[in-house]
């Protein structure tokens, strides 16, 4: 009888034990994909920042001007119609 | 027996850890402050002016560094540095050496790469501005405090700091020692609450239109300072404002503290002419004048010990009071003065919201220096009636010059219209006073109007468009007297006449090129006008 309670004890406290065990893996298996997810969320962060940073040069009047040169336009066009009423009000 | 004595090592471990050490689970715990992004500017039609963007400081840790030369030799090749300047940082007696910053993403991918020991980045938040210095005084910069974190400095990045700022967020997590945090343990977490973006009223490519015309008018005019507004008169929100010299607010630390200085907000001086459509205007709203009122310009003026006469000492004799607008007439702005009375032209003054600030949302305002009503002497009101003798900033001039011509509204200009957060808020043109009736100002239009119909600066009008405004020329004072080489040569003008779309004025400081405002402000303002009458697609309101 003493033999089956304290086996009975010693089954309980191992599967405590494991269980512990497989809560604290499973724990630090959670944590290290928290970490990671961290660091892809910044990664992304980054990421979005940069496009933005890249998508307002393209955008900006410096990057028109450099396109400008590339290309060849000499200087800006004017509208005819300053100047040039007859235009403006379709009276040639 | 051998588990008991494995389990009783446990329970005497922990002893020691909870009870006897507990001060060493501190190192398990982190704490680390999460830094928001602060908030970007753009313009009126959501096209970027100020952004975010990250860079990296480059630090050395000399004990871990295996092998200088190889480092040294690297480095140097991917940052375009000195080998001498790096080397000298490597210093073995140090644990820590901050050896460059600006680090860009791919400079420092290209580093890691390397795989070289002893080195790592920090994480720099700086600003990036994509067309450089275009808008330098409206979006000031930022700068550090004396604890050495971000701060704006002067124009909205100063004047909104708090709402751009943010507010930082703090993360405790217990970490095991490879620094990832132990889900178990302590895990609290504020996040960080980024920096509201904000949207000026501010349109870029009015801006880029009024900054290129205002330097080639400086190259031109040969101005030591000069200063260009574009605003929706019926608003007052600001579309465009620069001021040169200016700086780079990316290297904002390679300029002297009075390149900050936005002199449209902060500088003081004397309108000249440009001030006689205010007066005008008073006189007219206080019945004592009309346009076609008519006066005798036969001669210089005496006040006391003093003698006023008209720019270039001729004078016509009968005219009205719109011709002497036209000619730009003193002698016929102290007759309007006489007629209206010392008093009501200081009330008139202060009215229009001369000597107080406007309240325009940017930092470094000046509130303007008007003199108290007792220590006018009886050539001071004379004097005022053509805007000599008194000071105001440019940003003053164009919010009363907006009230003449907007049907009578004093209005607070400003250059943010909406702040984005977490939920949208937008500032809506602020009215102030009624200062003069619609009827003066639609008289006071008509008057503007054939000042440019038949004034000096009729030849630079574009044909068939309608544009209203006035010159000005004040000899700067210098010490107690004038220098009538020296002078401040200003243009306001607006179109189109019946609904006008924008109001622009142009300050020239010292022009060397020619010493008036018609043959120097004007010019640019007109420079101006022509591409915001394309830009706007305005109609030409007669042939």
């Amino acid at each position: 009888m003493k033999n089956i309670h304290q086996d009975i004890l010693i089954g309980i406290f191992l599967l405590a034990l494991f269980g512990n065990i497989a809560v604290f893996v499973s724990s630090m298996k959670v944590s290290s994909e928290i970490h990671s997810f961290e660091q892809q969320t910044f990664a992304l962060k980054q990421e979005n920042i940069q496009l933005e940073k890249e998508m307002a040069d393209s955008e900006s009047f410096a990057s028109t001007k450099q396109y400008k040169e590339k290309w060849g336009f000499q200087s800006a066009t004017k509208p005819i119609y300053v100047g040039e009423l007859q235009y403006a009000l379709n009276k040639k | 027996m051998g588990f008991l004595a494995v389990f009783a090592l446990i329970i005497v471990r922990l002893f020691f850890i909870q009870v006897l050490f507990p001060g060493a689970q501190q190192d398990y715990l982190s704490t680390r402050k999460l830094i928001p992004q602060r908030g970007r500017l753009f313009d009126r039609n959501g096209q970027p002016l100020v952004m975010n963007q990250l860079l990296y400081r480059l630090f050395f840790e000399p004990k871990l560094i295996t092998d200088p030369e190889k480092t040294t030799y690297s480095l140097a090749k991917l940052l375009d540095l000195e080998e001498a300047s790096i080397s000298s940082k490597i210093n073995p007696s140090k644990n820590w050496v901050a050896v460059t910053t600006g680090v860009t993403r791919k400079q420092k991918d290209e580093i890691t790469k390397l795989n070289l020991p002893g080195m790592g980045f920090d994480d720099m938040w700086n600003r990036y501005y994509p067309d450089a210095s275009l808008a330098a005084h409206l979006s000031g910069f930022v700068g550090k405090n004396d604890e050495g974190t971000d701060v704006g400095r002067s124009g909205v990045e100063g004047f909104y700091n708090k709402d751009l700022s943010g507010l930082p967020g703090l993360i405790r997590s217990d970490v095991d020692l490879q620094g990832k945090p132990i889900f178990l343990g302590t895990q609290e977490r504020i996040d960080a609450e980024d920096g509201r973006d904000l949207y000026l009223t501010i349109d870029k490519s009015v801006q880029k239109i009024v900054k290129d015309k205002l330097v080639l008018g400086m190259q031109k005019y040969e101005a030591k300072e000069g200063c260009a507004i574009i605003a929706d008169p019926n608003t007052l929100e600001i579309l465009a404002l620069s001021c040169l010299p200016d700086y780079d607010p990316t290297t904002y630390y390679d300029f002297t503290t009075a390149s900050f200085r936005d002199t449209a907000i902060s500088d003081l001086y004397e309108p000249g002419s440009t001030f006689k459509p205010i007066v005008m205007a008073a006189g007219i709203e206080k019945g004592v004048i009309k346009p076609d009122t008519k006066f005798n310009e036969d001669g210089p003026v005496k006040i006391g010990e003093y003698t006023i006469q008209t720019w270039n000492n001729q004078y016509e004799g009968n005219i009205t009071l719109t011709r002497a607008l036209e000619k730009s007439s003193n002698v016929g702005m102290v007759f309007v003065g006489s007629k209206l009375g010392n008093n009501n032209l200081y009330d008139a003054i202060q009215m229009f919201g001369f000597g107080s600030a406007t309240g325009i949302d940017l930092e470094g305002e000046v509130p303007g220096y008007l003199k108290k009503k007792g220590d006018w002497y009886p050539i001071d009101y004379a004097t005022a009636t053509f805007g000599q003798g008194i000071v105001v900033t440019p940003i003053q001039m164009l919010r009363a010059f907006s009230a003449v011509i907007n049907g009578g509204k004093l209005m607070r200009p400003y250059v943010v219209k909406e702040l984005h957060g977490a939920e949208v808020q937008k500032v809506d043109p602020q009215f102030i006073k009624r200062v003069i009736s619609e009827k003066t100002s639609d008289e006071m239009k008509k008057m503007l109007l054939s000042t440019i119909e038949n004034g000096e600066t009729k030849y630079l009008k574009p044909k068939g468009y309608q544009i209203g405004g006035k010159t000005g020329t004040a000899q700067i004072a210098l010490q107690g007297h004038y220098d009538a080489t020296k002078t401040i040569a200003s243009f306001i003008g607006f179109s189109p006449i019946k609904h006008p779309q924008f109001i622009g004025l142009v300050v020239l400081k010292e022009p060397k090129a020619s010493q008036w405002g018609s043959e120097t402000a004007a010019p640019v303002f007109f420079e101006i006008a022509k591409e915001l009458i394309v830009y706007y697609n305005i109609a030409p309101e007669q042939l």
